[in-house]
This record gives structure tokens, C-alpha cells and sequence, in this order.
């Protein structure tokens, strides 16, 4: 069987005999753009991370939602209390004559 | 090299808790065995990087499927040796092998293996390494990592086995099947030189 492959084996044997191997270290990020994007598509691939993302940019809508309906609840508030203030006796008034 | 000390252990526990420092580590610490399967699989290298990060972003994928049933670098080395076989499907196998496609040293050193007056000098094992890519393109993808493992990295069958997750008679059949096409091939580049 040996006879039959020697060309091959010969030919090996001179390939094995290639120098020391070329640099084997990470390129220098390599490591840093692999693991973000490793990272990035894990996330969202995560059960629930689509859900999470929508449910956490619901949050914050319906945060600025409460803060503007509280700032105009608010704003009607003192209109209507400058109201009552100018104008709550006059209506008393005007009441108690009728 | 590879660090003997570092604690894979270890640090797929904090990975897989989404620590990004540990998960650079590993791929630190695993990138010379993938790119060491990369280029010896990989004769045409412009893109060996790429491939490399593809191996690595497999492995972070398919992360919470390993079992810890075999060592974790023989897990890693199935990836990278699976992924690098997808590749050269994906390549154009070259039709035909011809002596006149070879460059001046490699046709000597063809000359040498034939004819067994193989001097093994420096320049002539480079040539030697080009010529044996060349000879293994002309093999498919299974039978060429099957050859590359055992001739080229002198690797044995049971480290073959680990390496790839292919049953041991499975890789001897390829063995033999590989080496007597490459028998073949040489048998028509003697033809070819002669005429």
C-alpha cells in the first residue's frame, strides 16, 4: 500500500517541513468587533428582548404622556383658581340678588 | 500559543452572564487554534479574518448548546473545522489539475516527489507546501480536512475524530479514498509531463 501513495507521502513529508507558523495572536480589535457583534445580535435574538425594547420605549411615551397631561392639568388648575379668585364673588353676588 | 492556565470554565460562566471583558478573553485565548484550522484549510487567504470572525460568531450563537460533553476547544475546532468545509463548497473547484498550472519550483519539486530525489531544501518545502494545497483543492472539502489532519498535521485518527465529531471508520474510508485519487492525480501529471 506504501508503494502505491509514495509520491504523496514524499510530498507531505517536504510540506511538514515548513518553517515556524506565522503570527497566531488576535489582531489588535478583533476580539473588541467580534464580541460586539456577537453581543448585539444575541440581544436581540434574546426571547422577549424584542417585547423588552418595545415595553421600555412604551415606558418613557407614556412617562412624557403623564408629565405633559400634569403640566396642562396643572396650568387649567390656576386659570381656573385666578378665575374663581377674580370673578367666584361677583357670582355670589349676582346669585344672592336674584 | 495558547495559555495552558486559562480557566475556559470560568470564563464561559461569566460570558454567558454577558460580561464582555470575559468574552474577549476567550477569543483571545481561542483565536491561534481557529485561525490555525482557517489557513490550513484556506489556501486563498485574503479572507481568512473574515472567516475567523464568522467561527467566532457561530460559537457565541450556538454558546447555551454546549454541554460540556466534550472539552470545549474540541467544540470550538468542530465549528471552525465545519465552517471552513461550508466555505470551500462555496469555492469553484478548478476542473482540471495541469502540470503546465504550475510554477517553476513546484514543477520541480513534482519532478523530485516522482522520481524520489526529493531534497527537502528550504526552498523547495515552500514549494512542497503549494503544490500539496494544490493537490488537495482537487479533493472534496471532507476528504481534503481528512488528509490535511493526518499527513499534513500528523494528527491520529482518534484526535481526527475529536477534532471534527466524524466516526473513526468513517475518517479511514475518507483516508483512503483521498489518498488513492491523489495517487490518480499524480499518475496523470506523469502522463502529462511525458507527452
Amino acid at each position: 500500500m506504501n508503494d502505491q501513495h509514495q509520491p504523496w507521502d514524499r510530498l507531505s513529508r517536504a510540506a511538514r517541513q515548513i518553517g515556524d507558523p506565522p503570527d497566531e495572536r488576535a489582531p489588535y480589535g478583533f476580539a473588541t468587533r467580534v464580541v460586539a457583534q456577537a453581543f448585539a445580535a444575541r440581544a436581540m435574538t434574546r426571547p422577549g428582548a424584542l417585547l423588552e425594547k418595545f415595553a421600555l420605549r412604551g415606558l418613557f411615551a407614556a412617562g412624557a404622556l403623564s408629565v405633559a397631561a400634569a403640566a396642562i392639568g396643572y396650568s387649567f388648575m390656576i386659570e381656573e383658581r385666578i378665575y374663581t379668585e377674580l370673578y367666584g364673588d361677583i357670582v355670589v353676588e349676582v346669585l344672592a340678588e336674584s | 500559543m495558547a495559555d495552558e492556565t486559562f480557566d475556559i470554565v470560568g470564563s464561559l460562566d461569566r460570558v454567558r452572564r454577558r460580561d464582555q471583558v470575559a468574552a474577549r478573553e476567550l477569543v483571545e485565548h481561542l483565536y491561534p487554534l481557529v485561525i490555525r484550522i482557517v489557513r490550513s484549510r484556506l489556501p486563498r487567504r485574503a479572507s481568512e479574518e473574515d472567516l475567523a470572525q464568522d467561527i467566532f460568531l457561530k460559537m457565541f450563537t450556538r454558546l447555551e448548546q454546549y454541554q460540556g460533553n466534550v472539552p470545549f476547544t474540541h467544540w470550538v475546532s468542530r465549528i471552525a473545522v465545519t465552517t471552513c468545509i461550508d466555505q470551500l463548497r462555496a469555492q469553484k473547484r478548478r476542473p482540471e489539475f495541469r502540470w503546465a498550472d504550475l510554477s517553476e519550483n513546484e514543477a520541480e519539486v513534482l519532478d523530485n516527489v516522482l522520481s524520489d530525489t526529493m531534497a527537502e531544501a528550504p526552498s523547495d518545502t515552500l514549494a512542497a507546501r503549494e503544490l500539496a494545497n494544490k493537490l488537495l483543492e482537487q479533493l472534496s472539502p471532507r476528504d481534503r480536512t481528512v488528509i490535511q489532519l493526518l499527513d499534513l498535521e500528523q494528527k491520529t485518527v482518534a484526535e481526527i475524530a475529536a477534532l471534527t465529531g466524524w466516526g473513526q471508520s468513517m475518517i479511514k474510508v475518507r483516508a483512503f479514498r483521498a489518498r488513492r485519487k491523489l495517487q490518480k492525480l499524480f499518475q496523470e501529471l506523469q502522463k502529462q509531463e511525458k507527452s
